[in-house]
């Protein structure tokens, strides 16, 4: 029998799996499309709530690749066939034969312009967390005036549970993003004060609370609930502020230096076609079952793993990842029948309706 | 006390707006340095379980939960207006149950001292002042004194029947006490003093 499997996706995920299906024996093809693998985590500074490096559980997980061969620069163009006998074409041309595929293509990041009332692309001051994320890995978080900000609002839930931007869901991970990156820029500017503006704070890991805890406690990160309605550019490149403060219940304003919206995850749907897969009303790809086949796609032999079906933090992605490996080792040994009973795509399209 | 609030154009109350750029952390550290260092005020998580569980919130005009907050933003003036400081009877419900450790009685104790010293004068000032004048003499309060001090005759009237009933069950003598080593009281209070 064919003992390869195509990993899509050199995400936290996707080198987890891989990592884990080439300690199996499997011949693992990971295909990759930017020139490095790594996936969002080449761009992360350090990641919560221990402030590991980046480039620390990148160089972990490529470390137990093993013998995975990586394509870099290459996008799948078409899959054929169906398990265990997928014929997978790439756009540099390369035809390989599986038995088993893994869709770890992960997330994108919500286009902030968007929301054009937080004057994302219009105003030189207001920034999307990714950017400020690269600033603080260069310790460079300053205004488009090159000066140290004195006072930064970082807004929570930027295209997460908005229908406005057709995004009902909780992208998980901001929240605790936003503490930590609060506590990294007064490490790097004790006098700047730090507001962030929340709704629910939803720090639900090991360690996040403890993180909120401290951010309060040791940094003083200020706390306000409400959700931003509006900025407006002032003559000195500030931005004001305009939101209610629901815990006095009254409106507030409040001017700025610098304005970060913490941007949300949105479903990375580019293989839907191709692979024949299902998406969920969130965008992000249906699994067979949400609570026993989440792994498996509404398609046999083809598995999902990490934020393809939903936010995730780095932690869960490689966690997820390893899970996946071990349902698709399931699947090569078993006949294969039994995976019939998790494929009830009725499931998939009853957890899609729930969604709504 | 109540000033009259000032009035914005259109007759819109001023402060009905919050104005996020007073907000500052100027108030925290003095209360810190009152005395609330281990009132760990920067770790309220706005939950409200001292609000929920306070003994004296009906009359107050700002929650526990409020006030900490104020002084979080360092509203400097709503607090010491506030008559939530002269309200609270120190039970520590809001203290014994807080979950991230912040001690709303030592914040409002830490405050009303930072209050006090600034010159603040009301009837709660006042009272104190005398409860506390009176232990001094006496070593022990002597209700009817107490009263006469701080309300005068016309108080005393008002209560002499509530007087007269406690009196006659034993629960207030009508005449003052006596503590058994006067000499020992007045040296722990010298004690007390010393910084």
């Amino acid at each position: 029998m064919n003992k390869k499997v195509i990993v899509i996706g050199g995400g936290p995920a996707g080198m987890a799996a891989a990592g884990k299906l080439q300690d199996f024996g499997y011949d693992v093809v990971l295909i990759e499309k930017q020139a490095e693998i790594g996936g969002h985590l080449n761009k992360w500074y350090k990641v919560f709530p221990d402030f590991t490096e980046a480039s620390e559980i990148t160089a972990n997980l490529k470390a137990g690749l093993g013998s995975t061969t990586i394509l870099n620069n290459a996008t799948v163009t078409e899959i054929k066939g169906s398990a265990p006998n997928f014929q997978v074409t790439t756009s540099t041309g390369e035809e390989i034969e599986a038995a088993a595929i893994l869709v770890s293509t992960g997330y994108k990041h919500f286009d902030a312009t968007l929301k054009e009332e937080y004057g994302y692309g219009i105003y030189d001051n207001c920034i999307n967390s990714v950017e400020l994320d690269a600033m603080l890995k260069t310790q460079s978080v300053k205004t488009r005036a090159g000066k140290l900000p004195k006072k930064i609002a970082m807004i929570h839930c930027v295209g997460s549970r908005d229908e406005k931007v057709n995004n009902n869901y909780c992208s998980r991970v901001c929240c605790t993003n936003a503490i930590k990156v609060a506590i990294e820029v007064k490490e790097q500017n004790p006098d700047c004060e730090i507001y962030c503006l929340y709704m629910d704070i939803r720090v639900l890991g090991r360690g996040y609370e403890e993180l909120y805890r401290t951010s309060q406690q040791e940094f003083g990160v200020q706390f306000i609930r409400g959700r931003l309605s509006e900025a407006s550019e002032k003559n000195d490149g500030s931005l004001l502020l305009r939101l209610e403060d629901t815990l006095t219940a009254k409106p507030m304003r409040l001017t700025v230096d610098l304005l970060v919206l913490m941007v949300g995850m949105e479903g990375n749907p580019e293989l839907a076609e191709i692979a024949g897969l299902t998406l969920g009303c969130d965008r992000f790809y249906a699994t067979a079952h949400q609570q026993y086949s989440n792994n498996a796609s509404t398609r046999k032999g083809i598995f999902l793993a990490g934020a393809a079906t939903g936010p995730k933090a780095i932690m869960e992605s490689i966690t997820d990842g390893r899970s996946a490996a071990a349902e698709i080792v399931s699947f090569l040994a078993s006949n294969q029948a039994n995976f019939e009973s998790n494929m009830n795509g009725q499931s998939v399209t009853k957890m899609a309706a729930s969604l709504k | 006390m109540a000033t009259k609030p000032k009035k914005f154009v259109f007759g819109l109350k001023a402060d009905r707006q919050l104005d996020g750029d007073k907000m500052n952390s100027d108030f925290v550290k003095k209360v810190v340095a009152e005395g609330g260092k281990s009132a760990a005020i920067a770790s309220c998580m706005q939950c409200g379980t001292c609000s929920g569980g306070c003994t004296n919130i009906d009359p107050m005009d700002m929650s526990p939960r409020t006030l900490i907050l104020m002084v979080q933003r360092g509203e400097w003036e709503k607090v010491l207006k506030s008559n939530a400081l002269w309200l609270c009877s120190s039970c520590y419900i809001c203290t014994s149950r807080c979950p991230r450790g912040v001690r709303p009685s030592d914040v409002i104790e830490a405050v009303k001292a930072i209050a006090i010293r600034q010159g603040i004068e009301n009837d709660s000032t006042r009272f104190n002042q005398i409860f506390v004048e009176l232990i001094q003499k006496r070593g022990i309060l002597f209700e009817p004194e107490l009263m006469q001090k701080y309300g005068g005759l016309e108080a005393m009237l008002e209560q002499a029947e509530l007087g007269i009933k406690l009196a006659l069950k034993g629960k207030m003598s009508p005449f003052p006490d006596k503590i058994k080593e006067p000499q020992k009281f007045s040296q722990a209070l010298e004690k007390a003093k010393q910084p």
